[in-house]
Protein backbone atom coordinates (compact mmCIF):
# COMPACT_ATOMS: atom_id res chain seq x y z
CA UNK A 1 0.00 0.00 0.00
CA UNK A 2 1.67 3.23 -0.97
CA UNK A 3 -0.84 5.65 0.38
CA UNK A 4 -4.10 5.26 1.75
CA UNK A 5 -6.77 6.90 -0.23
CA UNK A 6 -9.38 9.44 0.69
CA UNK A 7 -11.92 6.84 0.03
CA UNK A 8 -10.44 4.43 2.34
CA UNK A 9 -9.93 6.85 5.44
CA UNK A 10 -13.83 7.87 4.78
CA UNK A 11 -14.83 4.55 4.80
CA UNK A 12 -12.48 4.37 7.70
CA UNK A 13 -14.10 6.61 9.57
CA UNK A 14 -17.35 6.05 8.48
CA UNK A 15 -17.11 2.68 10.14
CA UNK A 16 -17.86 1.30 6.28
CA UNK A 17 -14.73 -1.29 6.31
CA UNK A 18 -14.51 -4.83 6.79
CA UNK A 19 -12.75 -5.71 9.67
CA UNK A 20 -9.86 -7.34 7.77
CA UNK A 21 -9.59 -4.24 5.66
CA UNK A 22 -10.15 -1.91 9.12
CA UNK A 23 -7.44 -3.68 11.01
CA UNK A 24 -4.89 -2.91 7.39
CA UNK A 25 -5.70 0.70 7.95
CA UNK A 26 -5.13 1.09 11.59
CA UNK A 27 -1.40 -0.57 11.27
CA UNK A 28 -0.88 2.20 8.51
CA UNK A 29 -2.23 5.09 10.86
CA UNK A 30 0.29 4.44 13.54
CA UNK A 31 3.11 5.24 11.48
CA UNK A 32 1.94 7.72 9.05
CA UNK A 33 0.49 10.94 10.51
CA UNK A 34 -0.22 12.58 7.10
CA UNK A 35 -3.11 10.51 7.10
CA UNK A 36 -4.07 10.94 9.85
CA UNK A 37 -4.30 13.97 9.46
CA UNK A 38 -6.60 13.35 6.25
CA UNK A 39 -8.58 11.32 8.48
CA UNK A 40 -9.42 13.84 10.90
CA UNK A 41 -11.49 15.53 8.65
CA UNK A 42 -13.44 12.92 7.60
CA UNK A 43 -14.30 12.09 11.37
CA UNK A 44 -14.67 15.71 12.74
CA UNK A 45 -17.02 16.35 9.74
CA UNK A 46 -18.43 12.81 10.33
CA UNK A 47 -19.87 14.32 13.58
CA UNK A 48 -20.75 17.76 12.64
CA UNK A 49 -23.21 16.83 10.10
CA UNK A 50 -24.56 13.34 12.25
CA UNK A 51 -25.75 16.39 14.76
CA UNK A 52 -25.89 19.53 13.00
CA UNK A 53 -29.82 18.99 11.92
CA UNK A 54 -30.80 17.64 15.47
CA UNK A 55 -33.08 20.43 16.16
CA UNK A 56 -35.26 19.43 13.01
CA UNK A 57 -34.93 15.50 14.02
CA UNK A 58 -36.17 16.85 17.37
CA UNK A 59 -39.02 19.22 16.74
CA UNK A 60 -42.63 17.62 16.38
CA UNK A 61 -43.82 17.72 12.71
CA UNK A 62 -46.07 21.02 11.89
CA UNK A 63 -49.90 19.89 12.69
CA UNK A 64 -50.68 21.24 8.99
CA UNK A 65 -48.22 18.53 7.48
CA UNK A 66 -49.57 15.71 9.26
CA UNK A 67 -53.26 16.92 8.17
CA UNK A 68 -52.44 16.88 4.49
CA UNK A 69 -50.51 13.76 4.86
CA UNK A 70 -53.70 12.21 6.48
CA UNK A 71 -55.86 14.04 3.91
CA UNK A 72 -54.74 12.60 0.60
CA UNK A 73 -54.33 8.51 2.52
CA UNK A 74 -58.05 9.11 3.13
CA UNK A 75 -58.91 10.15 -0.67
CA UNK A 76 -55.68 9.48 -2.92
CA UNK A 77 -57.35 8.75 -5.98
CA UNK A 78 -59.73 11.99 -6.45
CA UNK A 79 -57.01 14.18 -5.53
CA UNK A 80 -54.91 13.13 -8.29
CA UNK A 81 -53.58 15.69 -10.35
CA UNK A 82 -54.82 18.58 -7.49
CA UNK A 83 -52.16 21.25 -7.71
CA UNK A 84 -50.06 20.63 -4.16
CA UNK A 85 -51.49 23.66 -1.64
CA UNK A 86 -48.91 25.65 -0.95
CA UNK A 87 -48.27 24.81 3.45
CA UNK A 88 -49.40 27.71 5.32
CA UNK A 89 -47.44 26.95 8.88
CA UNK A 90 -44.48 29.40 6.97
CA UNK A 91 -45.09 32.50 8.84
CA UNK A 92 -44.01 32.50 11.99
CA UNK A 93 -46.73 33.27 14.80
CA UNK A 94 -44.35 36.04 16.23
CA UNK A 95 -44.26 37.95 13.12
CA UNK A 96 -47.86 39.07 13.56
CA UNK A 97 -47.80 39.16 17.27
CA UNK A 98 -46.95 42.45 18.25
CA UNK A 99 -45.24 42.45 21.51
CA UNK A 100 -43.92 39.35 21.15
CA UNK A 101 -40.83 40.57 19.24
CA UNK A 102 -39.32 42.19 22.27
CA UNK A 103 -36.39 39.63 23.19
CA UNK A 104 -36.08 37.98 19.86
CA UNK A 105 -33.14 37.48 18.73
CA UNK A 106 -31.93 36.07 15.35
CA UNK A 107 -28.65 34.79 14.15
CA UNK A 108 -27.05 32.76 11.28
CA UNK A 109 -24.24 31.69 13.34
CA UNK A 110 -20.87 33.02 13.70
CA UNK A 111 -20.32 35.19 10.79
CA UNK A 112 -23.82 37.18 11.10
CA UNK A 113 -25.83 38.70 13.50
CA UNK A 114 -28.69 40.61 13.57
CA UNK A 115 -30.83 41.18 16.71
CA UNK A 116 -34.03 41.84 16.17
CA UNK A 117 -35.76 45.18 16.89
CA UNK A 118 -38.59 45.59 19.87
CA UNK A 119 -40.88 48.56 18.10
CA UNK A 120 -39.38 51.70 19.49
CA UNK A 121 -41.40 53.21 22.31
CA UNK A 122 -39.88 56.95 22.09
CA UNK A 123 -39.64 57.11 18.42
CA UNK A 124 -43.50 57.80 17.70
CA UNK A 125 -42.95 60.10 14.85
CA UNK A 126 -40.50 58.18 13.38
CA UNK A 127 -42.62 55.23 13.13
CA UNK A 128 -45.30 57.44 11.83
CA UNK A 129 -43.02 58.23 9.06
CA UNK A 130 -42.11 54.90 8.60
CA UNK A 131 -45.65 53.94 8.36
CA UNK A 132 -46.78 56.73 5.92
CA UNK A 133 -43.71 55.94 3.93
CA UNK A 134 -44.56 52.01 3.68
CA UNK A 135 -47.88 52.70 2.60
CA UNK A 136 -47.61 54.89 0.05
CA UNK A 137 -44.46 55.04 -1.70
CA UNK A 138 -43.31 53.09 -4.54
CA UNK A 139 -39.26 51.05 -3.85
CA UNK A 140 -37.18 53.66 -4.69
CA UNK A 141 -39.03 56.89 -3.91
CA UNK A 142 -37.52 58.68 -1.16
CA UNK A 143 -39.96 60.22 1.63
CA UNK A 144 -38.38 62.71 4.00
CA UNK A 145 -38.79 64.69 7.36
CA UNK A 146 -37.61 67.11 10.12
CA UNK A 147 -38.13 65.14 13.49
CA UNK A 148 -36.94 66.55 16.71
CA UNK A 149 -34.59 68.77 14.74
CA UNK A 150 -33.03 65.45 12.70
CA UNK A 151 -33.82 65.00 9.27
CA UNK A 152 -35.28 61.24 8.42
CA UNK A 153 -35.27 59.99 4.58
CA UNK A 154 -36.77 56.48 4.14
CA UNK A 155 -36.78 54.82 1.28
CA UNK A 156 -38.15 51.12 0.82
CA UNK A 157 -36.02 49.03 -1.69
CA UNK A 158 -38.33 46.49 -2.45
CA UNK A 159 -41.55 44.23 -2.04
CA UNK A 160 -42.17 41.08 -1.31
CA UNK A 161 -45.37 38.54 -0.51
CA UNK A 162 -44.93 36.22 2.35
CA UNK A 163 -46.61 33.07 2.64
CA UNK A 164 -50.28 33.28 3.98
CA UNK A 165 -50.29 36.61 1.81
CA UNK A 166 -49.06 39.22 4.03
CA UNK A 167 -46.84 42.16 2.41
CA UNK A 168 -43.71 42.95 3.94
CA UNK A 169 -41.25 45.64 2.48
CA UNK A 170 -37.25 46.05 2.97
CA UNK A 171 -36.14 49.66 3.37
CA UNK A 172 -33.51 51.80 4.38
CA UNK A 173 -33.52 54.73 6.64
CA UNK A 174 -31.31 57.36 6.46
CA UNK A 175 -30.93 59.68 9.30
CA UNK A 176 -28.96 63.05 9.53
CA UNK A 177 -27.61 63.54 6.61
CA UNK A 178 -26.04 59.58 6.68
CA UNK A 179 -24.64 59.85 9.83
CA UNK A 180 -26.94 56.93 10.69
CA UNK A 181 -28.04 54.23 8.26
CA UNK A 182 -30.21 51.14 9.09
CA UNK A 183 -31.88 48.92 6.58
CA UNK A 184 -35.15 47.33 8.05
CA UNK A 185 -38.04 44.60 6.99
CA UNK A 186 -41.70 45.86 8.03
CA UNK A 187 -44.78 44.00 7.48
CA UNK A 188 -48.34 45.22 7.03
CA UNK A 189 -50.18 44.07 10.03
CA UNK A 190 -53.13 46.60 9.03
CA UNK A 191 -54.01 49.75 7.00
CA UNK A 192 -51.35 52.11 7.76
CA UNK A 193 -49.59 50.08 10.59
CA UNK A 194 -46.69 48.40 9.41
CA UNK A 195 -44.50 46.37 12.02
CA UNK A 196 -40.85 46.61 12.07
CA UNK A 197 -39.12 42.61 12.00
CA UNK A 198 -35.77 43.77 11.10
CA UNK A 199 -33.41 46.43 11.56
CA UNK A 200 -29.63 46.52 11.30
CA UNK A 201 -27.60 49.53 11.87
CA UNK A 202 -25.59 50.12 8.90
CA UNK A 203 -23.47 52.84 10.22
CA UNK A 204 -20.14 51.65 11.65
CA UNK A 205 -19.35 52.60 15.30
CA UNK A 206 -22.97 53.96 16.06
CA UNK A 207 -23.79 53.03 19.57
CA UNK A 208 -26.77 55.03 18.89
CA UNK A 209 -28.97 52.74 17.93
CA UNK A 210 -30.45 50.47 20.42
CA UNK A 211 -31.16 46.88 20.38
CA UNK A 212 -29.34 46.01 16.81
CA UNK A 213 -25.49 44.61 16.36
CA UNK A 214 -23.99 42.86 12.88
CA UNK A 215 -21.02 41.74 14.45
CA UNK A 216 -19.77 41.04 10.62
CA UNK A 217 -21.06 39.69 7.04
CA UNK A 218 -22.47 40.66 4.54
CA UNK A 219 -25.96 42.77 5.43
CA UNK A 220 -27.70 41.82 2.33
CA UNK A 221 -27.21 38.01 2.67
CA UNK A 222 -28.56 38.32 6.19
CA UNK A 223 -32.42 40.29 4.58
CA UNK A 224 -32.06 37.91 1.59
CA UNK A 225 -32.07 34.76 4.86
CA UNK A 226 -34.79 36.77 6.64
CA UNK A 227 -37.41 37.34 4.31
CA UNK A 228 -36.49 33.47 2.92
CA UNK A 229 -37.41 32.35 6.64
CA UNK A 230 -40.77 34.27 6.45
CA UNK A 231 -41.34 32.36 3.89
CA UNK A 232 -41.15 35.02 0.88
CA UNK A 233 -43.11 33.32 -1.77
CA UNK A 234 -43.14 36.30 -4.26
CA UNK A 235 -41.04 39.02 -5.12
CA UNK A 236 -42.95 41.68 -6.89
CA UNK A 237 -42.32 43.21 -9.47
CA UNK A 238 -42.48 46.58 -9.83
CA UNK A 239 -45.46 46.65 -12.09
CA UNK A 240 -47.02 44.36 -8.81
CA UNK A 241 -46.09 46.17 -6.65
CA UNK A 242 -47.79 49.47 -8.37
CA UNK A 243 -50.64 48.05 -8.93
CA UNK A 244 -51.34 47.05 -4.88
CA UNK A 245 -49.87 50.51 -3.22
CA UNK A 246 -52.87 51.71 -5.77
CA UNK A 247 -55.43 49.28 -4.42
CA UNK A 248 -54.58 49.82 -0.74
CA UNK A 249 -52.60 47.03 -0.71
CA UNK A 250 -55.64 44.37 -1.20
CA UNK B 1 -56.39 -1.81 7.50
CA UNK B 2 -52.88 -1.58 5.33
CA UNK B 3 -53.41 1.79 4.19
CA UNK B 4 -53.86 2.71 7.43
CA UNK B 5 -50.83 1.03 8.53
CA UNK B 6 -48.69 2.63 5.39
CA UNK B 7 -49.93 6.09 6.28
CA UNK B 8 -48.71 5.47 10.10
CA UNK B 9 -44.66 4.89 8.97
CA UNK B 10 -45.01 7.30 7.06
CA UNK B 11 -45.69 9.92 10.03
CA UNK B 12 -43.58 8.58 12.11
CA UNK B 13 -40.48 8.96 9.66
CA UNK B 14 -41.52 12.83 8.99
CA UNK B 15 -38.85 13.86 11.79
CA UNK B 16 -35.97 12.21 9.51
CA UNK B 17 -37.80 13.07 6.47
CA UNK B 18 -37.77 16.96 7.52
CA UNK B 19 -34.06 16.23 8.84
CA UNK B 20 -32.93 15.37 5.37
CA UNK B 21 -34.91 17.55 3.42
CA UNK B 22 -34.09 20.59 5.65
CA UNK B 23 -30.08 19.58 5.05
CA UNK B 24 -31.34 19.74 0.87
CA UNK B 25 -33.20 22.39 0.76
CA UNK B 26 -31.28 24.83 3.43
CA UNK B 27 -34.56 26.09 4.89
CA UNK B 28 -37.42 24.57 6.86
CA UNK B 29 -39.64 26.18 4.23
CA UNK B 30 -38.05 24.65 1.53
CA UNK B 31 -38.33 21.31 3.67
CA UNK B 32 -41.47 21.01 4.58
CA UNK B 33 -43.08 21.59 0.94
CA UNK B 34 -40.48 19.55 -0.50
CA UNK B 35 -41.67 16.65 2.63
CA UNK B 36 -45.30 17.71 2.16
CA UNK B 37 -45.09 17.11 -1.98
CA UNK B 38 -42.86 14.02 -1.65
CA UNK B 39 -45.48 12.51 0.99
CA UNK B 40 -48.43 12.92 -1.25
CA UNK B 41 -46.65 11.43 -3.70
CA UNK B 42 -45.48 8.50 -1.92
CA UNK B 43 -48.94 8.01 -1.02
CA UNK B 44 -50.03 7.97 -4.70
CA UNK B 45 -47.51 5.31 -6.11
CA UNK B 46 -47.32 3.52 -2.58
CA UNK B 47 -47.54 0.38 -4.91
CA UNK B 48 -44.17 0.98 -6.15
CA UNK B 49 -42.78 0.08 -2.80
CA UNK B 50 -41.35 -3.34 -2.02
CA UNK B 51 -42.48 -4.26 1.48
CA UNK B 52 -39.54 -5.86 2.97
CA UNK B 53 -37.40 -3.07 1.78
CA UNK B 54 -36.47 -0.30 3.56
CA UNK B 55 -39.63 2.73 3.59
CA UNK B 56 -37.25 5.31 4.38
CA UNK B 57 -34.53 4.70 1.82
CA UNK B 58 -37.68 4.99 -0.72
CA UNK B 59 -39.01 7.64 0.49
CA UNK B 60 -35.54 9.72 0.16
CA UNK B 61 -35.05 8.95 -2.86
CA UNK B 62 -39.28 10.37 -4.01
CA UNK B 63 -38.02 13.73 -1.32
CA UNK B 64 -34.66 14.23 -3.33
CA UNK B 65 -36.19 13.96 -7.05
CA UNK B 66 -39.05 16.08 -5.92
CA UNK B 67 -36.44 18.59 -4.89
CA UNK B 68 -34.19 18.29 -7.98
CA UNK B 69 -37.47 18.56 -9.86
CA UNK B 70 -37.88 22.18 -7.70
CA UNK B 71 -34.74 22.95 -8.38
CA UNK B 72 -35.45 22.69 -12.21
CA UNK B 73 -38.72 24.44 -12.35
CA UNK B 74 -37.59 27.10 -10.08
CA UNK B 75 -34.49 27.65 -10.79
CA UNK B 76 -34.53 29.15 -7.50
CA UNK B 77 -30.85 28.51 -6.26
CA UNK B 78 -28.01 30.27 -7.56
CA UNK B 79 -24.81 28.08 -6.38
CA UNK B 80 -23.58 28.92 -3.05
CA UNK B 81 -25.68 32.15 -2.18
CA UNK B 82 -28.36 30.65 0.09
CA UNK B 83 -27.71 32.03 4.15
CA UNK B 84 -29.47 29.86 6.60
CA UNK B 85 -30.82 32.12 9.33
CA UNK B 86 -32.32 30.60 12.55
CA UNK B 87 -33.54 31.71 16.09
CA UNK B 88 -30.91 32.14 18.46
CA UNK B 89 -32.46 30.59 21.48
CA UNK B 90 -29.69 30.11 24.09
CA UNK B 91 -29.11 27.07 24.94
CA UNK B 92 -27.75 25.81 27.87
CA UNK B 93 -25.50 22.93 26.10
CA UNK B 94 -24.02 25.73 23.85
CA UNK B 95 -20.86 26.38 26.35
CA UNK B 96 -18.36 25.44 23.93
CA UNK B 97 -19.83 27.10 21.34
CA UNK B 98 -21.14 23.88 19.93
CA UNK B 99 -24.88 25.30 17.87
CA UNK B 100 -22.48 28.12 16.14
CA UNK B 101 -20.48 25.32 14.80
CA UNK B 102 -23.40 23.59 13.88
CA UNK B 103 -24.70 26.56 12.24
CA UNK B 104 -21.76 26.96 10.45
CA UNK B 105 -21.44 23.33 9.47
CA UNK B 106 -25.67 23.99 8.12
CA UNK B 107 -24.23 27.19 6.00
CA UNK B 108 -21.40 25.17 4.48
CA UNK B 109 -23.60 22.26 3.38
CA UNK B 110 -25.74 25.23 1.22
CA UNK B 111 -22.08 26.39 -0.84
CA UNK B 112 -21.55 22.58 -2.09
CA UNK B 113 -22.67 21.53 -5.13
CA UNK B 114 -26.18 19.72 -5.39
CA UNK B 115 -24.45 16.55 -6.04
CA UNK B 116 -22.38 16.18 -2.84
CA UNK B 117 -24.85 18.06 -0.71
CA UNK B 118 -27.33 14.71 -1.91
CA UNK B 119 -24.51 12.17 -1.11
CA UNK B 120 -23.69 13.65 2.08
CA UNK B 121 -27.37 14.28 3.32
CA UNK B 122 -27.93 10.58 2.80
CA UNK B 123 -24.89 9.06 4.62
CA UNK B 124 -23.35 11.91 6.58
CA UNK B 125 -27.20 12.83 8.06
CA UNK B 126 -28.88 10.27 7.80
CA UNK B 127 -26.36 7.75 8.74
CA UNK B 128 -27.31 5.25 5.56
CA UNK B 129 -25.14 2.85 4.42
CA UNK B 130 -22.53 3.51 1.12
CA UNK B 131 -24.68 0.97 -1.18
CA UNK B 132 -27.93 2.03 -0.28
CA UNK B 133 -27.03 5.91 -0.95
CA UNK B 134 -25.56 4.77 -4.01
CA UNK B 135 -28.50 2.60 -4.89
CA UNK B 136 -30.71 5.80 -4.18
CA UNK B 137 -28.45 8.28 -6.21
CA UNK B 138 -28.16 5.79 -8.96
CA UNK B 139 -24.26 5.98 -9.16
CA UNK B 140 -21.66 3.24 -8.18
CA UNK B 141 -20.82 2.86 -4.75
CA UNK B 142 -17.48 3.98 -5.98
CA UNK B 143 -18.43 7.37 -7.21
CA UNK B 144 -20.70 8.11 -4.34
CA UNK B 145 -17.58 7.57 -1.97
CA UNK B 146 -15.56 9.97 -3.77
CA UNK B 147 -18.21 12.64 -3.43
CA UNK B 148 -18.68 12.33 -0.18
CA UNK B 149 -15.23 12.48 0.62
CA UNK B 150 -14.86 15.41 -1.86
CA UNK B 151 -17.67 17.18 -0.01
CA UNK B 152 -16.59 16.42 3.94
CA UNK B 153 -13.23 17.89 3.14
CA UNK B 154 -14.86 21.35 1.53
CA UNK B 155 -16.84 21.10 4.21
CA UNK B 156 -14.18 21.67 6.71
CA UNK B 157 -12.50 24.09 4.50
CA UNK B 158 -15.56 26.08 4.88
CA UNK B 159 -16.46 25.58 8.38
CA UNK B 160 -12.54 26.26 9.59
CA UNK B 161 -12.48 29.53 7.23
CA UNK B 162 -15.24 30.94 7.80
CA UNK B 163 -16.10 33.97 7.42
CA UNK B 164 -13.17 34.23 4.69
CA UNK B 165 -14.46 31.47 2.81
CA UNK B 166 -17.76 32.61 2.96
CA UNK B 167 -17.04 35.54 1.18
CA UNK B 168 -14.77 34.23 -1.53
CA UNK B 169 -17.97 31.94 -1.80
CA UNK B 170 -20.45 34.56 -2.87
CA UNK B 171 -18.10 36.19 -5.71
Amino acid sequence: MTTLSDEILLAYADDELPPAERAAVERRLAYDAEARDRLQAFTTTGQWLARAYDDTLRAPPPPALVEAIRAHAGGAGQAAGAPVPRPRWRLPGWLLAGPAFGGLGVAAGVALMVVLQPPSVEGGREATLLDATLETAASGETRAAEIAGERFEITPVGTVRVAGGGICREFTEIRDAGEAVTHGIACRAEAGDWRQVARIDLSAGSGEAPGFALASGDPQAVFDALLDSLGTSEILTPDAERALLEAGWH
Amino acid sequence: MADLGFEDELISLLPRLRRFAHSLTGNLADADDVVQMGCIKALRGRDGWTPGTRLDSWLFRILQNTWRDELRRKKVRPEGTAVELELDIPDETDRLGDRATLASVRRAMQRLPEEQREALSLVSVEGLPYAEAADILGVPVGTLMSRVARARQRLRQLVDGEPVAVKDERR
